[in-house]
């Protein structure tokens, strides 16, 4: 009896497979359209997209007929939607608060000020962020606050140097790369900034003659959400006349090529 | 707040003297407040090998003229971009007749607009940011390629087959007149048996200019590792004779390169050998010490 049901079975499987091969494969794209637009598509994938966990990463494409990469000489064809990813190209950048509130300063006092600035690039493409000041710190009077020379008098908007002492005055800034979490890792500053003491100051582009902007960031990789903050300070001396300081600061970033 | 998005981050295109580019570029503004922009477009230079950009150093093509094809837009007139939207913006690149072929590289930036700073209020941030036109001024559509590869090295200068990392360095020289993706492979040898390939990552090479290479991570098949990686052979090693040759794709015109080293397990010899000098000259050294102590 088990014999016989199971050779039932097998026979019933073996008509219906033959009926597969031999009926004409049909595969039908898919079609939207209204009176104001038109979706040809060639699949309608279950899934696809780019997952990722500690340990591994994973493109893919689920209900894509033939997905995969195939390469002979002269041509490659990625097909599937995952690929989409090999062509991410935006380039974002961000700054937090984009108002420097350094107060009105006190003599010998520093008075500081942060920001952060994020930045995300295109798969394999670095970036730089470049700094700079479109005049040092004045008053509406026309009275300025000097860049900083640091510690040592020697830093310059190209040169940074420690500055924690307040008998050293004038403006200048640091910029530190940090984590998610805010905690300073130096990713991406550390070839201009050693540390969070380190400061210089901001190119001025109304020197005469002009400085250029400067380098304060950078990596040759590709990153996503890279985060640095950056530090304004200003101290100023007892004949420093008070009152209300600003300027411009200009930050650049674009990607490496 | 600012946060601006530009896509796409770079684009390359070949055009012939006396043509025209249009480009597509759109800006989207991702933060909660309005923002009031300008664009512009600067020449660059290349800085370093590693992919910097120099503006420094760039010298404004006048052959080349830039300006936006927006109905309702100049360039460097400034534009409201209302919080969470975007814009597309068509770049319109007229080269002159008169240009020579050659390669020309531009940024193009969208800045906040200076002007609209409160000069009532503190000091303040302003940002910019910027995408890469890549223009190849050509006859032909089909840019010659000649390479050259300059510098392939191998560090460290120990190989060690069980602790330390094989790095290999190279440059990739452009002797042509226009930019290409550099394209090639490492291909590691042990007694005429492939042992290893690493496939260089393409990275842009600009005319007359060298790149420092990286690879895709071996691990992972080329599509999937979009970072590239320094390129390097992990231990453990066979110790032995190894061959490393570098070529270039065959559309690059360019050689080969090819460095012989051996691998041996120093991570044990070292430790062994010092052992075993302590167990011969520590007895003679007692031995000595204690006939010459009174």
């Amino acid at each position: 009896m088990k014999l016989k049901n199971s050779l039932a079975l097998g026979f019933l499987l073996l008509l219906s497979l033959s009926h597969r091969l031999s009926s004409p494969i049909t595969v039908n794209a898919e079609t939207f359209s209204s009176t104001n637009y038109l979706i040809e598509m060639g699949h309608i994938n279950v899934t696809s997209g780019k997952k990722s966990s500690t340990t591994y990463q994973l493109t893919d494409s689920v209900g894509q007929i033939a997905p995969g990469r195939f390469q002979s000489t002269g041509y490659v064809v990625r097909s599937g939607f995952q690929y989409i990813y090999d062509t991410f190209r935006e380039f974002s950048f961000s700054i937090d608060d984009i108002d420097i509130n350094l107060g009105t300063p006190s003599p010998n006092v520093g008075t500081t000020d942060t920001n952060i600035v994020t930045v995300s690039t295109p798969y394999g493409t670095g970036y730089q962020i470049t700094a700079s000041e479109n005049h040092p710190l004045a008053n509406l009077s026309g009275q300025t606050i000097p860049d900083t020379g640091c510690d040592s008098g020697t830093c310059t908007e190209t040169t940074s140097g420690v500055w924690t002492g307040n008998s050293a005055y004038g403006f200048g800034f640091n910029v530190i790369g940090i984590d998610s979490s805010g905690v300073a890792t130096g990713i991406g500053t550390s070839d201009y900034f050693a540390n969070n003491t380190y400061f210089r100051q901001f190119a001025n582009r109304s020197a005469s003659p002009t400085e250029d902007p400067q380098i304060v960031m950078s990596e040759s990789i590709h990153v996503e959400n890279r985060r640095a903050r950056v530090s304004y300070k200003v101290i100023i001396s007892a004949i420093q006349p008070s009152g209300d300081y600003q300027n411009a600061i200009t930050f650049t970033a674009i990607p490496q090529y | 707040m600012f946060n601006l998005t530009l896509s796409p981050a770079q684009t390359e295109y070949i055009v012939k003297p006396g043509g025209n580019i249009v480009h597509s570029l759109t800006v989207t503004n991702n933060s909660n407040q309005n923002l009031v922009l300008t664009t512009s477009v600067r020449p660059w230079v290349p800085g370093t090998a590693e992919g910097a950009i120099d503006y420094r150093h760039a010298i404004p093509d006048p052959n080349i003229i830039f300006y936006l094809s927006n109905p309702d837009l100049k360039l460097g007139q400034a534009f409201n971009l209302p919080a969470y939207s975007k814009k597309q913006l068509v770049i319109n690149a007229a080269v002159s007749q008169k240009s020579d072929q050659k390669d020309a590289y531009f940024t193009f930036f969208v800045s906040q607009d200076i002007s609209t700073l409160d000069p009532n209020r503190t000091s303040q941030s302003l940002a910019e940011i910027g995408a890469h036109l890549l223009l190849a001024i050509s006859h032909t559509q089909e840019l010659p390629s000649q390479a050259q590869i300059g510098e392939f090295q191998i560090r460290p200068i120990i190989k060690d087959s069980l602790l330390t990392p094989i790095v290999f360095q190279a440059k990739i020289q452009n002797r042509s007149d226009h930019y290409f993706r550099s394209q090639g492979k490492i291909t590691l040898t042990k007694n005429k048996k492939i042992i290893q390939t690493l496939d260089l990552f393409p990275e842009t090479v600009l005319a007359h200019q060298q790149r420092s290479i990286r690879c895709h991570q071996p691990s992972l098949p080329a599509q999937s590792s979009p970072q590239p990686q320094t390129c390097r052979l992990s231990p453990p090693l066979w110790p032995g004779i190894y061959t490393a040759t570098l070529a270039l794709d065959s559309s690059l015109n360019g050689s080969s390169a090819a460095i012989t080293f051996a691998v041996l397990p120093f991570s044990v010899f070292i430790p062994l050998l010092l052992a075993a000098l302590a167990i011969i000259f520590t007895p003679r050294f007692l031995t000595r010490r204690r006939r010459l102590s009174p």
